[in-house]
């Protein structure tokens, strides 16, 4: 949002919560806008911001329930499902569930038997239990993937999940930091724990994957170095030797 | 033993060609200017990612235009080559690729998860000595006792003209370049880039960079003769020989600006600031061209920089050795 804001000419003002991920928060004042550190988790920064919008006049974006912003997170699947002519599955991380309802949108009208499954923080389960009851469902959030740590699921986002995803999936925090080492090792690619969640959901389905061309979105690579050093101390969720 | 083909010179031509042949096989790769590195260097940044091609480094443009131009020519029964290991990873993904068997000559240098890397991608892996350059004699003896093609890197205007694709795609996205950084082992990427970016932005100045353990190429340079140094062991095992490249040396003296030296705690600081700051993960090779800038920045003042990231395949054990150094900027300044 923050650069976004800055091409378009725009002051943003970015809530996040008060333990925020430094490298991130490192960033959004790096691109200039101003940088609110508020609340005990994501969801009570949201509320923050939407006083504080409501207050000032402001826009107020609501990640997960903006058309927009979701329609935009779609041009990833939408990338993908014109760049392979044969596509079984995408493996999408998942936080407040907008990027997965986007993807989906986009790659099921594409490839109509591909499967979109999504991954969760097992410490962070609010909208994989949602999917479960079909409904809403709010849970604690307590993980180290700061990127998927979301209590409260969006009106929207999650009624497109839970129209359009086919199934979801948890990995925990020690899943996802050697997820992080098997991307650093074997791909040769910085992700951050969420980043990480789909290597670690489709690592744990991978005998159903057999032969299946399937897609693993890696979601971002924001990591802060200390955790990173912890992922690199790890064994890697994929052994080497084995290959 | 057949050859590669050195009677010409690169031509832009050429490298325009090269692209087109080459891309259904290397996807165009990104360049991004980095915000925070652009305030911590005081001068405009930019970073060409080559840890992105399915190879995880640059050597892919010039394996695939060398290797399918000569498909082109002749039928390939068996492709031979000696590498520190990122050309002989190229080489193996391609010869797959087109279905021709691949023998890749290695120094004892070369670390055991690349050479495991290169037989993953269905190369046969032989180990050629205890130097870059026993393997790379090792390779020519083979290829000329087999009958087979030898891809000889720093003796093929192909292998150049691949490389050069990089600074087509560079020169192509982004105008106005004042300085064009990258790392240099034996200098045909440092050819190719040099040749292009003179063609198309003659303002910008060229500099590759080598460790100051293993400086034959940029000695070299300066000195305008082939010298030949031998190497000490250092961080960045994708540029270490001793030997210089008489070939790419003469285009490097017509085309290149300026050669630096670097050490190896800057090497691993610059994977380590890519990491923290660019979320960018490079092998310390393929960092070296940030350290050089780092190294040079009062140089760089206020300029419009364009440092080439050469390869992305890094052991666990290089990520550990960079992050246990100081980064150049701390990320919250």
């Amino acid at each position: 949002m923050a650069y976004a804001a800055r091409l378009a000419g725009l002051a943003a003002d970015i809530f996040l919560p008060a333990i925020a991920n430094p490298v991130k928060a490192a960033m959004i004042e790096a691109f200039g806008a101003r940088l609110h550190k508020i609340g005990h988790d994501v969801d009570a920064a949201k509320d923050a911001s939407r006083a504080f919008g409501a207050e000032r006049g402001s826009l107020f974006i609501d990640d997960g329930n903006d058309i927009d912003v979701m329609e935009g997170a779609g041009t990833l699947g939408l990338e993908i499902a014109r760049d392979l002519a044969r596509l079984d599955a995408v493996i999408v991380p998942v936080g407040g569930a907008n990027l997965i309802s986007g993807v989906a949108t986009a790659v099921k009208a594409l490839h109509k038997s591909a499967r979109v499954i999504g991954v969760q923080a097992k410490g962070a389960p609010s909208l994989y239990e949602s999917f479960r009851a079909r409904r809403y469902v709010e849970r604690p959030s307590d993980t180290l993937a700061d990127g998927l740590a979301q209590r409260v699921p969006p009106k929207l986002a999650l009624e497109v999940m839970i129209k359009l995803a086919d199934d979801m999936m948890l990995a925990t925090d020690d899943e996802l930091l050697s997820g992080v080492r098997t991307m650093a090792e074997s791909a040769h690619v910085l992700v951050e724990l969420a980043g990480a969640a789909a290597l670690a959901g489709a690592w744990q389905r991978r005998a159903e994957f057999r032969g299946k061309t399937i897609v693993l979105i890696l979601s971002g690579a924001n990591i802060t170095m200390d955790l990173l050093k912890r992922a690199l101390d790890r064994d890697p969720i994929i052994p080497l030797a084995g290959l | 033993m057949t050859h590669a083909e050195t009677d010409r010179q690169p031509t832009l031509g050429g490298i325009e060609k090269a692209m087109e042949m080459i891309r259904p096989y290397v996807p165009e790769t990104p360049l991004l200017r980095s915000e925070i590195l652009s305030r911590a260097f005081g001068c405009d940044l930019w970073l060409k990612n080559e840890g992105v091609t399915p190879t995880f480094s640059f050597k892919l443009r010039g394996a695939a235009n060398e290797l399918l131009h000569a498909r082109a020519r002749r039928t390939l029964d068996g492709i031979v080559v000696s590498s520190t290991g990122n050309l002989g990873l190229a080489v193996a993904w391609l010869a797959r690729a087109i279905r021709v068997p691949a023998h890749i000559f290695v120094s004892d240098a070369v670390s055991a998860e690349k050479a495991r890397l290169i037989e993953i991608h269905g190369g046969a892996v032989h180990r050629g000595g205890a130097e870059y350059d026993d393997a790379h004699m090792a390779a020519i003896a083979f290829a000329r006792d087999n009958d087979l093609h030898l891809v000889d890197d720093g003796a093929s205007v192909e292998i150049v003209e691949g490389g050069g694709t990089t600074a087509l795609e560079v020169a192509r996205q982004l105008a106005d370049i004042d300085y064009c950084i990258l790392p240099i082992g034996g200098g045909s990427h440092s050819a190719g880039v040099s040749f292009v970016m003179k063609a198309l932005q003659p303002q910008a100045r060229v500099v590759a960079v080598q460790p100051d353990a293993a400086p034959v190429m940029v000695k070299s340079f300066h000195a305008r003769q082939a010298l030949m140094i031998p190497p000490r062991r250092n961080v960045a095992d994708g540029l270490t020989q001793g030997e210089s490249v008489p070939f790419t040396l003469a285009l490097l003296w017509r085309y290149l600006d300026d050669a630096w030296l670097v050490g190896d705690e800057d090497i691993l600081a610059a994977v380590h600031t890519l990491l923290e700051s660019a979320h960018v993960l490079t092998e310390p090779s393929g960092a070296t061209g940030l350290a050089g800038a780092w190294t040079r920045r009062r140089e760089l003042r206020g300029k419009r920089v364009v440092v080439i990231l050469t390869g992305a395949n890094a052991t666990i054990e290089q990520l550990k050795a960079a992050l246990a150094t100081q980064p150049f900027v701390p990320l919250a300044g």
